[in-house]
């Protein structure tokens, strides 16, 4: 073998090589490398869904509107009630904060820790102190939401999925210089299970244990985003909890129109029924439409305009700080009953989001 | 004899040499190849140009979009000017860099379903697996997907 | 890796204009010729051939690419000869410099022949990244390019590129 062979095997002969691996290629033709591909799972998106917000910072306000209490004395449900307290509140509104952060995002896992804070102030117009106990209390001091939360989105396979969510709430009229027994924390769950049968649509069933109608509750819930084929239209919905058709103006205008069932259970600590805590069931249903616009980057505007109707503002006595369940068939009284005028609410805030 | 055992030794120590400096000034290009995203929608052949690595939508599953019959354009992106651009050909990996064990980074991945471009890095996992991570701002915000490398199975006949 | 396309020859044909506009700027016109010699075997699908050049050659002599103001690409124009080659069904055409981000300059989406016999790329509106490219170290043109069969052979393609480009006096 003389010096050319060898200047052939060691130059040449690999760049033959190479040209022959590149002769004739067809993509239809190729193959996994190893024996099998990754496994395919199913996405917790879909095309055209709304900005999943990580961080959100917003401001909530709504009109003036005519509040009336009961006195507390316990009352069954639908029991008549006479007017012990009675005003206008001129204001209600307040921040509300929430960040949602992946600890875990793969394609076959995603995990999301969170949390979220809510502050919502009331301005009532002369309350009558010790007469109208509940006005001067709420007029007094705001009522807050502290929670922590976890979500899990555990795909199966390539169309099913699993979600569980977890939370626990810190509700109460307190301050952070004056922060209320934690025993009163409130733990709501969900847990659905559903397919995504193509890239347009995702549905799931499940169960929850929630407070978003103010007590708690027990209720099954559905889930079910669609797009549709020319992602212009579409809905989002999460029955009972929200609901909402949407409209795609562009890729960086997003309407939205629907409705929300938003509350929680909060400790009211300057108040108390037979020695025992009260607690305000707050819940309202907001038909609204908001308006989602890329501001810059991956930073979104929403702003929604709609009504607050409310669901339950009522009043109920925790005996020895115990939650209960009342569900839509128990018969525990309510300690006070109330009545709340609609008002107009409007909110704006900024995201940070991923699409 | 003794002189062409010397040249053959010298040859194939030169040719050692240069297969060892060749394994670590180029184990950046064992990221050059075709690999599948796991939702194996696309196939992305990834190439060097000018020194960085770029991967190129290659091959689609359903290469017509259903509401035009035409083949699928990059119908998404932020410039309007720009949305008939086949999807067939689109670079949705651009400007990687070899950081060394393993990994590559300072590029971006672009997601065609929604006309997003997110920071992305890339890590080999084993010779036929990248985990590819695209974020927003830092790492935290992101998704991680296993791509797996294909080779040509069959000949064309 | 696009060791199989290899940039061979730029030719400028200079064609300078040079306009004053205002004390601060001048305006040049400068049409870039360049060809690539694409290494087959090519095959089906996609193909890329791509181009190294530094701006600084396609400044009007004596001005510096730090001077660039503005720049934009007002026209490119790829002429590849159909008597010899598969033609073409579509270009994207892109730009890379190392410090930045290649980026989507324009494309031919089911390319016909123009009247002159070349085929015209149409061009992003959005160029405001070009300045940046520009004033890097070096640059390069990629041409994407689809072909409906597999080539055995080298493959040749050549574009006029027409830049506008802004200068500070």
């Amino acid at each position: 073998m003389n010096l050319k062979h060898w200047l052939f095997i060691f130059t040449l002969a690999p760049l033959a090589l190479l040209g022959q691996e590149e002769d004739e290629i067809n993509y239809d033709d190729f193959g996994y490398a190893d024996d099998d591909g990754a496994k395919t799972f199913a996405s917790p998106k879909i095309n055209g869904l709304s900005p999943n917000r990580f961080i959100n910072v917003a401001w909530d306000v709504q009109s003036r509107y005519k509040a009336e209490f009961s006195d507390r004395t316990g009352f069954a449900e639908g029991e008549d009630w006479d007017v012990n307290e009675s005003a206008n509140i001129n204001y209600t509104g307040g921040l509300r904060l929430n960040a949602n952060i992946p600890v875990v995002s793969r394609n076959n896992i995603v995990w999301q820790m969170g949390a979220n804070y809510t502050n919502t102030t009331f301005s009532v117009d002369e309350p009558a102190g010790a007469f109208e106990p509940i006005l001067t209390e709420l007029n007094s001091k705001s009522l807050s939401t502290g929670g922590l939360f976890t979500t899990v989105f555990k795909p199966l396979n390539e169309k099913q999925f699993l979600i569980f969510q977890g939370q626990s709430d810190y509700n109460g009229n307190y301050t952070f210089s004056d922060f209320h027994s934690f025993g009163l924390t409130k733990y709501s769950a969900a847990v659905l299970w559903g397919k995504r049968p193509h890239d347009r649509l995702q549905w799931a069933i499940g169960a929850s244990r929630t407070y978003r109608a103010g007590e708690l509750n027990y209720v099954p819930i559905v889930l079910y985003n669609w797009t549709g084929k020319k992602e212009k239209w579409g809905t989002e919905i999460l029955f009972p909890a929200k609901a909402h058709g949407k409209y795609w103006v562009n890729k960086n205008n997003l309407l939205m129109f629907g409705y929300e069932l938003e509350g929680a259970s909060y400790h009211l600590s300057g108040l108390s029924f037979n020695g025992n805590s009260l607690e305000l069931r707050r819940a309202e249903i907001r038909p609204r439409i908001e308006w989602n616009k890329k501001l810059v980057g991956f930073f979104w505007l929403n702003a929604q305009l709609g009504s607050r109707l409310n669901y339950s503002f009522n009043l109920d006595e925790l005996r020895d700080g115990k939650e209960f369940f009342r569900g839509f068939f128990g018969d525990q009284e309510f300690a006070a009953m109330s009545r709340l005028g609609t008002s107009i609410y409007g909110l704006i805030g900024i995201s940070f989001v991923s699409l | 004899m003794k002189k062409n055992k010397s040249i053959v030794f010298v040859l194939a120590s030169l040719f050692m040499l240069t297969s060892m400096v060749g394994d670590t000034t180029e184990e950046g290009d064992k990221l050059i190849g075709v690999w599948e995203p796991s939702n194996k929608k696309v196939k992305v052949k990834i190439d060097k140009i000018s020194g960085k690595y770029y991967g190129k939508i290659v091959w689609l599953r359903e290469p017509i979009d259903p509401v035009t019959g035409k083949p699928k354009t990059d119908k998404n992106n932020p410039d309007e000017s720009l949305k008939d651009v086949p999807l067939k050909g689109f670079r949705m990996l651009k400007d990687f860099v070899y950081a060394g064990d393993g990994e590559w980074n300072d590029g971006t991945i672009y997601d065609p379903q929604n006309g997003s471009t997110y920071s992305c890095v890339i890590k080999l996992k084993d010779d036929n697996t990248l985990d590819i991570r695209g974020y927003i701002g830092v790492k935290t915000f992101g998704r991680t997907d296993v791509w797996k490398r294909l080779v040509m199975k069959k000949k064309k006949k | 890796m696009v060791k199989f396309f290899r940039a061979i020859a730029l030719i400028m044909t200079s064609s300078a204009i040079l306009v004053s506009c205002g004390e601060t700027e001048l305006a040049a016109m400068k049409t870039q010729q360049i060809k690539i010699e694409v290494e087959g075997p090519l095959f089906e699908g996609v193909n890329t051939g791509t181009f190294d050049f530094n701006f600084q050659d396609v400044l009007p002599e004596g001005k510096q690419k730090e001077a660039v103001k503005e720049a934009l690409l007002k026209s490119v124009k790829i002429i590849v000869d159909t008597a010899i080659f598969p033609v073409p069904s579509s270009f994207t055409l892109s730009l890379a410099s190392p410090n930045t981000s290649m980026k989507e300059c324009g494309f031919l989406n089911e390319a016909k022949l123009n009247s002159e016999g070349k085929f015209e790329i149409k061009l992003a509106k959005d160029q405001d990244f070009l300045s940046e490219v520009l004033q890097d170290k070096s640059q390069t043109i990629v041409i994407d390019f689809n072909i409906a069969e597999d080539w055995y052979d080298n493959y040749s393609i050549k574009a006029e590129i027409d830049w506008e480009i802004k200068l500070k006096k």
